[in-house]
């Protein structure tokens, strides 16, 4: 099993994570909202941001089918759906794709977020096709 | 988007004098320093120069083999010395800052090198050096950079490969094509470059001509990316050396001009949250580049080293540098191909799907070979040549 380090900058994350929630950042300056987590506003510099809940909706930009593990823990989960989505709050969120056999996966499917509980404190946010 | 700087006044002012590389091997059985140590001493002795000459350094951060102990090993007083973050993407601004130094009169006559065990020592296609074994089977990624950090290695994204399958499989989407006309490029890319393997008696898989049989029958790893579309492994170790323009005049009858480097921390750099395809700003920097070089286009650019992780980095760079149309590459390496005669000479030695995989060191080798003349597949008449690592650093050579 591979886990995340958990930092003070990710912590409200994993935090909204063990509730059901996919958190992201918003700038409150110029209203950007931005994955993965930093400081900073990657549009506009500004270190004054809050969390908001994503609408947990987007599309599959792109993804890939693991066949080889390049680690012996990620072994066990073969073949593995790796996705990208287009969350409907624009940022792309990198996650693997529930509940759909690999040859159904279609670039641009509509999707909705689930969660998957890595560990009691560890919950990661997933996708699985809408509907 | 700014534009990328570059002084006036510093294309031709430096250049290579001298390589050096070592036997490319799967299994070396040597420490990655004696790797350096040899790859130095071949490049000093190509270039006729003294090891005491050399007063500065300039190497990738990840490099093993630190710079003190490399000068330590060869008496060498330095002047200056610099590393440059992240991997293979940097290998032209390795360049671009040794040549930097000796235009700014803060040393004379640079050394770069790239030494590792690839095969023997860290992987770079696997996760074991990134993850930590907190024993009972569970293992903690940290940082946030992609693969293998906190939010990529939890869902088994653990290697640079599997984020360009993404690539991959978006490149498709916008350009309009299936996966199995993706996969007729990719191969035709594979084995092109193997073609130019098997004249390369340095090259690992010189000795095994790829066909296209072979190339399906490869196993998929990420799908859509397959065995033959995945860069080798290896144990070896590859060395340059810069001077300033006059004195390289003075001691080689073929010295290699930096024409112009870049260095960019950008999308391209094993991104997977922004665009996954080369966007406007990589053509863009590209021109600016090019025209920076005394005014060229892509249509100067001879022959063209292209950081080749996977075949998929050498299908869009065509695109990001202005080889071929954005979304249109494909065709182009389809109907043409990437051999001498095709779309451009591309990764003349095999590059690092076929012939070593040096974190690009090798590829600007194999640029210096070109323009020397003394390439096993040699383009005829080469007087431009582009190295580029996916626009995160880019680099243009002439004689």
């Amino acid at each position: 099993m591979i886990l995340p380090e958990i930092t003070p900058l990710t912590a409200p994350y994993w935090a909204g994570a063990r509730e059901r929630k996919l958190r992201l950042q918003s700038c409150r300056a110029c209203a950007n909202v931005w994955h993965p987590p930093s400081p900073g506003c990657p549009r506009c510099g500004s270190p004054d941001y809050q969390w908001i809940d994503a609408a947990g909706t987007g599309q599959l930009h792109s993804f890939a089918v693991i066949q080889a593990a390049a680690h012996p823990a990620a072994q066990g989960r073969l073949p593995l759906v790796v996705a990208l989505v287009r969350l409907t709050e624009g940022p792309l969120f990198l996650c693997n794709l529930l509940g759909c056999a690999p040859e159904d996966v279609r670039v641009e499917m509509p999707v909705r977020l689930d969660f998957e509980a890595l560990t009691p404190e560890i919950v990661l946010p997933q996708f699985r096709p809408l509907g | 988007m700014p534009s990328d700087p570059q002084a006036p006044g510093f294309a031709r002012r430096t250049a290579i004098v001298g390589i050096g590389q070592t036997g490319y091997l799967r299994k070396s059985d040597r420490e990655e320093g004696d790797l350096a140590l040899e790859a130095v001493r071949r490049a000093a002795a190509d270039a006729g120069i003294e090891l005491a000459e050399i007063d500065g350094i300039v190497r990738y951060s990840q490099d093993r083999v630190h710079e003190a102990d490399l000068a330590g090993s060869l008496g060498l007083s330095l002047r200056y010395h610099g590393q440059v973050g992240f991997g293979g993407q940097s290998v032209c601004a390795v360049i671009g800052q040794a040549a930097a130094a000796i235009h700014a009169g803060l040393a004379r006559v640079v050394v770069c090198y790239r030494a590792l065990n690839g095969r023997t020592g860290a992987r770079y296609g696997r996760a074991e050096r990134s993850l930590e074994d907190e024993g009972n089977g569970v293992f903690r990624a940290g940082g946030l950079r992609v693969p293998s950090g906190a939010l990529s290695a939890p869902y088994g994204l653990l290697a640079p490969g599997q984020v360009m399958a993404l690539w991959a499989r978006r490149y498709a989407h916008e350009s309009g094509i299936g996966i199995d006309v993706l996969s007729s490029a990719l191969a035709r890319i594979a084995i092109d470059q193997r073609d130019y393997a098997t004249r390369n008696p340095a090259a690992v898989m010189g000795a095994k001509p790829l066909d296209l049989a072979t190339y399906q029958a490869g196993r998929m790893l990420a799908d859509p990316l397959r065995l033959h579309d995945f860069c080798l492994e290896t144990d070896g170790a590859a060395a340059l050396i810069l001077c300033d323009s006059e004195r390289a005049r003075s001691i080689s009858p073929h010295p290699v001009y930096v024409e112009g480097a870049t260095q960019a921390l950008y999308a391209e750099a094993m991104e997977v949250y922004s665009e996954l395809i080369n966007g406007p700003d990589h053509r863009a920097r590209a021109r600016a580049l090019f025209a920076a070089c005394g005014g060229r286009t892509a249509r100067d650019i001879d022959v063209a080293m292209l950081y080749d992780a996977t075949t998929i980095m050498v299908l869009m760079q065509l695109e990001g540098y202005g080889f071929a149309l954005p979304g249109r590459a494909w065709e182009a390496v389809i109907e043409r191909g990437i051999g001498v005669d095709g779309v451009l000479p591309v990764n003349t030695s095999g590059g690092q799907l076929s012939e070593a995989y040096v974190h690009g060191m090798n590829l600007v080798l194999e640029a210096v070979k070109q323009l020397r003349g003394t390439a096993t597949t040699p383009v005829p008449g080469a007087q431009t040549a582009l190295v580029g690592a996916a626009g995160a650093s880019s680099l243009v050579l002439a004689r």
